[in-house]
């Protein structure tokens, strides 16, 4: 839940706004998921926030810190708290799938009575509040992640992109599942099954540099209509971790398709330049001969 | 006992797209649903359960769904929310009781057949809203988010629940709220004591009782407090609860 778009009734600790006027921030930077075999361990930093009042309520046990964790399509749905700024908790793999939000706040334990904040924006000065246990005192920001996604394994290209037999009559590209899917003619398929062909190494600059370059072009020119797919999530990711690609995504995650041909090379590690590269060693294999 | 089966991925794509293109609409008329078993796949852990499918009640959602619900405990919510696995169960194992239960297409009484069989035998997408719309998923979901293992009856208010479907795969679904399982059981609870004050005009009641907690929701964080919060938010309220209809 976007809690930066909801007015409160009282003064609300966020970033951006000045009801109260203290420091309080939150990034990327501040979230550690990490992937065991059955479990995904959560590590959330909260410590970036400067207001005496609201760190004195949490001293005194009237507040807690509180990442509240979503995921609409498994129904999962739980606040884990902590005194301590930093918390830690695990969640079972097993409950969760796609898209998985979470929100970072500072929560009412018990009532308060009579609260305000000595920072609070000068329009509340001279009102008291009466906070209810449940009542968000301050609002960090939300943070995401794909679950399905295994993000150490993303520069591969298998991880967005399959190759099947269709029942098609010239290669299609199907981008409406959570893979790319490249669906080739039966007759061709069972040309590409053969493991000389589809497993061999060697050729792999070839096949990036035609069929799945291809492939990813349009994928990228239609982004905008699929950002509800893995494929297009992992891609996301990366654009946005990566030096070399985050300089192509605007604040609010698009980008100028002009630049989808530099995108998608990124994407797949120069494909262009390692066929050449390939190319040339053919070469000097055949003189050689 | 047997091992349960879903569908492969692809090959409920292809069952959509089948529908889609009215090719296998007179199919779900059909006494058994033809379907390619090399297409499925065995979960390795849930076994299917014995005789299901007779205790299936085409004209009792409660039974059906407390049945479903026994039959499947261990799911995972993985598990619980995989269109696979729910696909296969509309097409294969419970296929009977959904051409009994949801006939329209058959009766002649749905104005578009192929829109009708997609949203009944089908889930619509791997949302919330999906999962607790879907004729069985929905039966499942109701009672997980509704059971209550305290109670000496522990389906006391999985009853009051299923009082009308659309309060449990309608009302409910549409919001956050909805997956809270302390917010469904204060919901609960509180129309349980106040039996009186939803006799009539449910449907509106429940209606304004879950709008008006998300509205709450702006405020209050609702997955952490309990169902005593709910429950004292909503007395606050049940004048213009019973104002409701009266209008």
């Amino acid at each position: 839940m976007n809690y930066n778009n909801i007015k409160f009734p009282y003064p609300v600790l966020k970033k951006n706004d000045n009801s109260i006027l203290s420091y309080i921030d939150f990034s990327n930077e501040d979230i550690e998921i990490t992937p065991s075999y059955d479990l995904f361990n959560f590590k959330i930093n909260l410590s970036k926030i400067d207001n005496d009042d609201i760190l004195k309520l949490i001293e005194t046990g009237k507040t807690e810190y509180c990442v509240e964790v979503n995921c609409s399509s498994t129904l999962f749905r739980k606040v884990h708290t902590s005194r301590e700024n930093i918390i830690e908790f695990s969640i079972p793999k097993l409950s969760l799938r796609g898209k998985v939000e979470g929100d970072c706040l500072i929560i009412a334990r018990e009532n308060i009575p009579d609260y305000n904040n000595s920072q609070a924006h000068e329009d509340y000065q001279g009102f008291y509040f009466n906070i209810k246990r449940g009542n968000i005192l301050a609002y960090y920001g939300s943070f995401n992640f794909i679950a399905d996604i295994n993000y150490k394994k993303l520069k591969a290209v298998a991880s967005i992109m399959e190759i099947t037999e269709g029942d098609v009559e010239y290669l299609n590209v199907d981008l409406d599942n959570n893979k790319i899917t490249l669906q080739l003619p039966k007759q061709d398929f069972k040309i590409y099954a053969q493991p000389l062909i589809s497993k061999y190494p060697d050729l792999s600059p070839i096949f990036h540099s035609s069929i799945v370059y291809g492939a990813l072009l349009t994928a990228l020119y239609n982004f905008e209509n699929y950002t509800d797919k893995l494929w297009a999530q992992a891609i996301l990711y990366r654009m946005k971790e990566e030096e070399e690609l985050k300089k192509f995504l605007g604040n609010d995650e698009k980008f100028d398709k002009a630049e989808v041909p530099d995108i998608a090379q990124i994407l797949l590690g120069n494909p262009v330049r390692r066929l050449l590269n390939h190319l040339d060693k053919e070469i000097e294999t055949t003189d050689e001969e | 006992m047997e091992k349960q089966k879903i569908f492969k991925s692809k090959y409920v794509k292809r069952l959509k797209e089948n529908l889609k293109s009215r090719h296998s609409i007179h199919l779900y008329s059909e006494q058994i649903f033809p379907f390619d078993d090399d297409e499925t796949l065995v979960l390795s852990t849930i076994y299917k359960p014995k005789d299901l499918l007779k205790k299936m009640n085409p004209d009792n959602d409660l039974d059906s769904a407390i049945a479903i619900y026994e039959g499947y405990r261990e799911l995972t919510l993985l598990q619980a929310s995989d269109e696979r696995f729910w696909t296969y169960l509309t097409h294969v194992d419970l296929y009977q009781y959904m051409i009994k239960r949801w006939n329209a297409h058959i009766e002649g009484k749905a104005k578009n057949p192929e829109k009708y069989i997609r949203e009944h035998w089908f889930l619509l997408s791997e949302s919330q809203q999906s999962l607790m719309r879907h004729p069985l998923s929905g039966l499942w979901w109701g009672v997980h988010l509704s059971i209550d293992e305290e109670r000496n009856d522990k389906y006391e208010l999985t009853k009051i629940l299923f009082r009308q479907l659309d309060f449990a795969t309608r009302t409910l679904p549409t919001y956050r709220l909805g997956r809270h399982k302390e917010a469904i059981i204060g919901i609960l609870e509180f129309i349980k004591n106040n039996d009186e004050l939803f006799r009539n005009y449910f449907e509106d009641k429940t209606r304004f009782v879950t709008r008006y907690l998300n509205l709450i929701g702006g405020t209050v964080n609702l997955a952490y407090v309990d169902r005593t919060f709910f429950i004292g938010k909503l007395n606050r309220v049940k004048e213009k609860i019973k104002q409701i209809g009266s209008r």
